[in-house]
């Protein structure tokens, strides 16, 4: 069981996209461990093309977790973190899907630096999605593991993309730079007191809880994790992401954090 | 007959406040009825994002109706204190000092 870094795991699904490609099939067979980052995305092509061809994992708890995940996500068996959950583009089913999980997190000991930080952070880049992405499908997925000693939790949708949503509002921007533009806190909405939801959430898992993050939208992506220089990188087509994933990993356990120094 | 419309806002969306679509459709409960005074009641509520506080805000502005809120928590209220004051964006970090990298320059395991 290799451990896989965030990009790592971006890098992984690209190659599970190539043999796609080329064989027809998304051969789950060999994977013997899978992280959040790996699974939201190979989930949303899966579920999201009934006529896909896959083949599960021949690891019987890898298979039974991404089953449970895939298919059967509202199960009480379901020990996943966040449950994996699908958001609908309708934002009144999705307040409804987003407070199942509010209400799951309530009944348990906090994790990622408490409640406060655990419901803003969610709600933020919820809101972000649908205010900005323009998607059809997104959802949410959480893991933590204790003996390696973090928290994953991604955020996927496959909306316009940031760039393009900057682009829409009149800026063209190279992919990195609008990533980099959306977590400094410039909105696409030319509205005072708008863009606070990334760039506040982004730093309270960095600077607050000591994590990283990993941003890619379209042709872009951005790593974040405190004190290391950030890593940007620019995707060519069979790279790029047709959507925006956050996703964060935060050491487990964290103290629980007082949110407000990070967000005025 | 009463002349004010109370309402429980955890009753109308939920105990967590997080969307700014919810904010507005708040608002637009409230211009529908006909009373003028209007007192939104915040007793039980967990949490709020800023997103939703911030659209809560501006629907009130905005709102022809008089609006009173009651029983606010204290940290729904220091979320109201922080839109409402001027604030700086965090920046973490500089497009001109970004070192864009291939991601075929990864080294996988």
């Amino acid at each position: 069981m290799t451990f896989h870094s965030l990009i790592e795991q971006y890098a992984i699904f690209l190659d599970d996209m190539k043999t796609l490609k080329k064989d027809g099939v998304i051969d789950m067979s060999k994977i013997d461990f899978i992280y959040p980052t790996r699974l939201i995305l190979l989930g949303n092509v899966i579920l999201n093309n009934p006529n896909i061809h896959y083949v599960m994992p021949r690891d019987d708890l890898v298979e039974r977790y991404i089953y449970t995940c895939f298919f059967n996500p509202d199960t009480t068996d379901n020990r996943s973190y966040v449950p994996f959950t699908r958001l609908p583009a309708d934002p009144q089913q999705g307040r409804e899907k987003l407070q199942r999980i509010y209400d799951i997190q309530d009944s348990r000991t906090p994790v990622i630096g408490g409640n406060d930080a655990f419901t803003y952070v969610v709600g933020e880049l919820v809101d972000n999605m649908y205010q900005h992405a323009k998607f059809k499908n997104g959802c949410i997925v959480g893991q933590k593991y204790p003996t390696k000693q973090f928290v994953e939790l991604c955020f996927l949708d496959d909306g316009i993309t940031i760039p393009k949503s900057f682009e829409n509002n009149g800026q063209h921007l190279e992919p990195v730079e609008a990533i980099i533009k959306a977590l400094n806190g410039n909105s696409t909405i030319p509205q005072e007191k708008r863009g606070f939801g990334l760039s506040t959430s982004a730093n309270i898992f960095v600077e607050g809880l000591n994590g990283e993050i990993l941003v890619i939208s379209g042709s872009g992506a951005v790593y974040l994790k405190k004190g290391e220089a950030p890593k940007c990188y620019t995707l060519d087509p069979s790279e790029s992401l047709q959507g925006t994933l956050i996703s964060i990993r935060i050491p487990f356990p964290s103290p629980v954090l007082n949110i407000y120094p990070y967000i005025e | 007959m009463s002349t004010i419309f109370a309402v429980m806002i955890k009753d109308v969306i939920s105990k967590d406040l997080a969307l700014r679509d919810t904010a507005q459709i708040l608002f637009q409960k409230l211009e529908q009825q006909d009373k003028k005074d209007v007192t939104i009641d915040f007793a039980d509520i967990r949490s709020i994002s800023r997103s939703f506080a911030h659209e809560y805000l501006l629907q009130k502005e905005k709102s022809t109706k008089k609006i009173t809120e009651v029983n606010i928590p204290q940290n729904i209220q220091k979320m109201f204190d922080i839109v409402n004051k001027t604030s700086t964006k965090p920046r973490l970090l500089e497009y001109s000092q970004a070192s864009i990298m291939s991601l075929k320059s990864l080294q996988r395991n």
